[in-house]
């Protein structure tokens, strides 16, 4: 699997990459994009849908073979020629990014990258300037608020752990919970078996059993995070998103959260924003690796960290 | 893990705080047993031993709804984090609905005595009665009135305020600029609410004379009712899911949307509620009181009664409630032994509770509990301590939005250092294991 920027989605072309560079990339698989579109099951509109996008960067060739309900069918989020900028600071250009369904994807890449930013887009935080943003069976990110965009089930972790710092750690999770969360239902919500069952297992899994009746202000800088986490999982979300995860917690801290990471994997669609090399390659498949608002390579980790483009990003080469 | 169970760690905790806990149990014991011996002693026979006067009752009266008042700001104050200084105005409003109810009983009893129509009105020369008064025949709708026209008010400023997403100190300021510019509306003759003279000189109600014992004493029951149910009505609230989610909108409201409550409709609620809860106290104020005029519109007046709930201990409820018994014994005494000394004595306490006891009486009251029986009282104040601590409007998710947007392409510092180190490691790992 070839993981030269060539396969990173629409912006690629602009960078005068041959198309044909790519062999066997992760959304091209078997087809030959460097010919002409051949795809016998194409619609008859086809040539028009692409002169509709011509406005934006121009679609590489193996775009068109999918049309969008395929693609959303694979994907079950995606962001298209997002761009978001704060007073002249361009902190994402014509990004494009795909997330399958159940898949673990880390995104690094060097401050200022836009990876924050991304999230934000994503959880309806900031609005885009331009560009798509789409999740699940065809809601429209861009159209929704950050309540919507939560109880549609993407549960997003701070960077900073920002758990309720007066309530217990039990509270905390009861909070979370997935639930009806209107005001009246939420007045009277009472915990059933199966919500304490729940709530249960997850203080077991992120392992704050014996912590549950503590205000989580007393908890240590790892164990909120993990309550975060645990938050996060009992809103039984279909993506988290969690940025910087494992900042401040011990080595056995780090290798618990990846194991548990790891166990998420396929049953959630999981974003992972992470400064920590050695815990991202530890649960890493595939890497996005952000620079300057925009994608620059994604694919293995091996192969990524190896690209000269991406060793200069990130290391900054040419200063020696 | 199981031994962790089976020792009964997330049964115990898991199962929600009660409405009735100790505090709370101690806090009706204090308001029901006094207030009843109260009103038996002033139905007692005027000689009795144990009789008490009514000017004693109508004092007590309107410090329980001074309570109320106060258990209303601290409901959204210390757990909600709004901080509003003019919870003085639904007060108010309660009053004067209530209060026009009042001046229709006087009907021809009045100064002028040729009309049934209130002595202002006359004097400002009006002929009938303006729409608003139209449901003033009625102590029942005059009471719905009460209750109504401060949660419509509540409910409105709340909406304009919530939406926009003010809070932190502008909202205390918009808050006091709502019953600054009521005042200034009361004051208006042509607004048919007796301008600076509001309303007075009461002669009955319901039929019955207003200072007869019997209606001293069931005013006097009512507002102390009115205290309790409010307490509780509070305090079911604070342990509901709901209170939780209130905590959290306090201490973080960003976060609090990121998991999916709707921070705007769960601070409606409770405002709105609030609002009503200030209007019934104001309600039944007025006839203890006697008087309603634009003066508790006035600022002071509502930030004289958050000085009371931080004296009680704000986010404690009955603290609140029970410091503005207190501060109201206190002015009552003052007011009349040493008026000059009153306003001196209020700042004072407000400035040494502030440095000398941040968790106000309440806390006091804790930490001596907590020291007497020792073991018993580390988790009672969890909540309600963690929102003294806590500053407005801290939103600790706002600040790391621009991290990452705002760190540019800096590459300087020991920070890109460490993560310079930190790749090469990664780097030379990943490709000593899978040559590109």
């Amino acid at each position: 699997m070839s993981l030269l920027p060539a396969e990173t989605r629409p912006d690629n072309s602009g960078r005068g990459l041959s198309g044909g560079r790519g062999d066997d990339g992760l959304r091209n698989d078997g087809l030959q994009n460097n010919g002409p579109p051949v795809n016998p099951g194409l619609p008859e509109d086809f040539s028009s849908r692409i002169r509709r996008r011509g406005d934006r960067a121009p679609a590489p060739p193996f775009e068109s073979w999918e049309t969008k309900s395929e693609r959303r069918s694979r994907h079950v989020l995606f962001l298209e020629d997002i761009s978001v900028s704060f007073d002249g600071f361009k902190a994402l250009s014509n990004l494009t990014f795909y997330l399958g369904e159940g898949e673990l994807r880390c995104v690094i890449g060097p401050n200022g990258a836009g990876k924050t930013t991304m999230m934000d887009v994503v959880t309806g935080r900031t609005r885009p300037d331009s560009g798509e943003a789409w999740y699940g069976d065809g809601l429209n990110l861009l159209e929704l608020d950050e309540v919507d965009i939560s109880l549609a089930g993407i549960g997003r972790k701070f960077q900073k752990p920002s758990v309720f710092e007066s309530l217990t750690v039990w509270r905390n999770l009861e909070l979370a919970l997935k639930a009806p969360k209107t005001v009246l239902r939420t007045l009277l919500a009472r915990l059933d078996p199966g919500d304490r069952d729940c709530l249960e297992k997850t203080l077991e899994l992120v392992r704050l059993t014996d912590q549950a009746g503590k205000p989580a202000g007393v908890l240590s800088h790892g164990q909120k995070q993990w309550l975060e986490i645990g938050m996060l999982l009992v809103q039984k979300p279909r993506i988290l998103l969690l940025d910087e995860p494992v900042a401040g917690m011990t080595p056995a801290e780090i290798e618990r959260t990846a194991e548990l990471l790891l166990s998420l994997e396929g049953g959630h669609s999981l974003i992972l924003v992470e400064h920590d090399m050695e815990f991202v390659r530890s649960v890493a498949k595939t890497v996005t690796v952000l620079h300057q608002g925009r994608v620059l390579a994604e694919g293995d980790m091996a192969r990524v960290s190896s690209l000269p483009e991406v060793m200069e990003a990130y290391l900054g080469l040419e200063e020696e | 893990m199981s031994a962790a169970r089976t020792a009964g760690a997330p049964a115990g905790t898991g199962r929600r705080e009660r409405v009735f806990d100790l505090p709370t149990k101690v806090f009706c014991a204090l308001l029901t047993l006094p207030a009843a011996l109260l009103c038996a002693g002033s139905l007692g026979s005027p000689g009795g031993a144990l009789h008490v006067q009514s000017h004693t009752m109508l004092v007590l009266g309107k410090c329980l709804c001074y309570a109320t008042l106060a258990l209303s700001i601290d409901l959204v104050w210390g757990r909600l984090g709004l901080l509003s200084l003019g919870h003085g105005a639904f007060f108010a409003l309660g009053g004067y609905a209530f209060g026009m109810y009042l001046m229709r009983q006087i009907g021809a009893r009045g100064v002028y005595a040729a009309s049934d129509l209130p002595d202002f009105m006359i004097f400002i020369g009006w002929e009938k009665l303006p729409w608003h008064w139209q449901l003033s025949h009625s102590p029942a709708l005059s009471l719905l009135l009460a209750v109504a026209a401060p949660a419509a008010l509540g409910l409105a400023f709340g909406w304009s305020a919530f939406r926009s997403r003010v809070s932190g100190v502008y909202f205390s300021i918009i808050s006091q600029a709502l019953t600054y510019a009521l005042m200034l509306a009361f004051y208006l003759n042509a607004l048919g609410f007796g301008g600076n003279n509001g309303f007075t000189d009461f002669k009955s109600v319901l039929g019955r004379d207003i200072r007869s014992p019997g209606v001293v004493a069931a005013l006097f029951a009512m507002s102390a009712l009115t205290l309790l149910g409010s307490c509780l009505l509070c305090r079911a609230l604070a342990v509901s899911r709901l209170g939780l989610a209130m905590s959290a909108a306090r201490d973080n409201e960003n976060r609090t949307r990121f998991i999916g409550y709707r921070v705007e409709n769960v601070k409606l609620f409770v405002f709105t509620f609030s609002a009503a809860m200030a209007g019934l106290a104001g309600a039944l104020y007025v006839p203890q009181a006697g008087i309603i005029n634009p003066s508790l519109l006035a600022p002071v007046f509502s930030v004289e009664m958050v000085v009371c709930v931080a004296l009680g201990g704000r986010g404690s409820l009955h603290g609140a409630a029970a410091g503005a018994v207190l501060v109201g014994l206190l002015k009552s005494w003052l007011t009349g032994a040493h008026p000059v000394v009153w306003p001196i004595v209020l700042g004072a306490l407000f400035v040494l509770v502030s440095v000398f006891l941040p968790g106000g009486l309440a806390g006091l009251v804790r930490d001596l509990a907590a020291r007497l029986s020792p073991g018993r009282g580390e988790n009672a104040g969890a909540d309600a301590g963690g929102g003294s601590g806590r500053g407005d409007g801290d939103n600790d998710a706002d600040d790391d939005a621009d991290d990452d947007a705002g760190g540019g392409n800096g590459d300087d510092g020991d920070g890109s250092e460490k993560r310079r180190k930190e790749f090469s490691a990664a780097a030379a790992a990943a490709s000593g294991e899978a040559p590109a």
